[in-house]
């Protein structure tokens, strides 16, 4: 994972120190993830994690994310590579890559050119790049509440039915 | 990037200018007559529901949920090419099936629909199965604004309106192919969207005729 290129960075080497820590094993589940002294976490593009993601940390987004996120006073990014399907509530969002769900952003939502979002959004100010592509709603007035993350009684649209993670969650806490 | 949104290459004579000033200074910006109209008709109901059948622009759902609207956004023109895409070569496209599939809002749901040129590439009976959908999903009152070339050729995708103000729209179109406009007339626009009471037609003189529909 050290060695791959990031967009952010396209001069990132072996040797160049990777700014987030990255998760890459499933069995990180459950357990509470340090941030990058820079105060990211990174969900490297390998990892498939079904289940709730909450925190109290920024968080960037490279792999596959099925459940929901939330990150209530953080922002969170979606890399190009990205494919979630989540309830998203972030103070702001970023998304590069693909997102099916509702996006409830505190501050603002940023809709990169690759970007694509099927769901509703919540927030008071947008960001839209031309030749991002989007459907769904937008609601600029509405406040955004902050979701209960626990339980799964209302699940991100288009869920897979019989998920057998239901129960994973992933805490993002300083160590 | 074409700016003729009607196909109509040099369609302005040599020094006849467009109808709004600022056009003179951008090439791609053109006026509109409906947007006013359609935007008024939208002010005295609470917090509207508006549908645009168009790509999501920025500019436009800044301008539309800064007036107060809820923005629905739905690339109707896209949709429907991926839709035609994927289906299976051996069996005729069921654009009644797209229309149940992918558009399944409720009825009475909307107060506005900006249709801008879509119409255009639709069929007659495509056309109207798509007006008798929206009527349904439409709350009494609510007003549909759509585009109709009077040109010979168009572009082969339908443009992307990008709202300047509610007198003018930048027009944007990449493709330098074209297509045989539809040509509907008057009549044929009516009785297209038969339910709909016409609230008026305005001519530009750019080669488009905007018309603004309402249910009554």
């Amino acid at each position: 994972m050290w060695d791959r290129k990031d967009s952010r960075d396209t001069k990132e080497t072996k040797d160049t120190k990777y700014p987030y820590q990255t998760i890459t094993e499933p069995s990180m589940e459950n357990k509470p993830l340090s941030p990058s002294p820079d105060g990211f976490v990174n969900i490297g593009p390998s990892v498939v994690f079904k289940g709730d993601i909450q925190g109290s940390e920024d968080l960037v987004i490279e792999g596959e994310i099925e459940g929901k996120i939330n990150l209530k006073d953080n922002s969170l990014h979606l890399g190009p590579k990205s494919r979630v399907r989540a309830e998203i509530y972030a103070k702001s969002v970023t998304i590069e890559g693909e997102v099916q769900g509702d996006v409830y952003a505190v501050e603002r939502l940023v809709i990169k050119k690759s970007g694509r979002l099927h769901g509703n959004i919540v927030a008071p100010r947008l960001v839209l790049e031309d030749g991002a592509r989007f459907k769904g709603t937008i609601d600029m007035e509405k406040r955004v509440e902050a979701p209960a993350i626990s339980g799964r009684e209302s699940g991100p649209k288009g869920a897979v039915p019989g998920n057998e993670n239901k129960d994973k969650s992933l805490n993002l806490e300083l160590s | 990037m074409e700016t003729n949104p009607s196909g109509l290459k040099g369609f302005f004579k040599k020094g006849e200018a467009s109808e709004v000033s600022p056009a003179k200074e951008d090439p791609h910006l053109h006026r509109t007559l409906g947007l006013k109209e359609f935007m008024s008709r939208l002010a005295g109901r609470e917090k509207p529901n508006l549908l645009d059948l168009g790509p999501a622009r920025e500019r436009n759902i800044l301008y539309l949920a800064g007036r107060g609207c809820k923005v629905y956004v739905q690339d109707f023109f896209f949709e429907l090419q991926g839709a035609r895409r994927q289906a299976p070569p051996d069996q005729e496209f069921s654009f009644q099936g797209f229309l149940n599939d992918s558009f399944p809002y409720p009825n009475e749901i909307f107060d506005g629909v900006l249709a801008w040129d879509l119409f255009n590439y639709l069929s007659p009976k495509d056309a109207t199965m798509l007006a008798k959908k929206l009527f349904a999903q439409m709350k009494v009152g609510g007003v549909l604004l759509a585009f109709f070339s009077s040109a010979k050729m168009i572009p082969s995708e339908p443009v992307v309106y990008r709202i300047a103000d509610s007198h003018n729209l930048h027009y944007e179109n990449d493709h330098d192919s074209e297509v045989k406009a539809p040509n509907f007339t008057n009549n044929e626009i009516v009785k297209m969207m038969d339910r709909f009471a016409v609230v008026n037609f305005y001519f530009l003189r750019n080669g488009v005729r905007e018309a603004l529909l309402a249910k009554k």
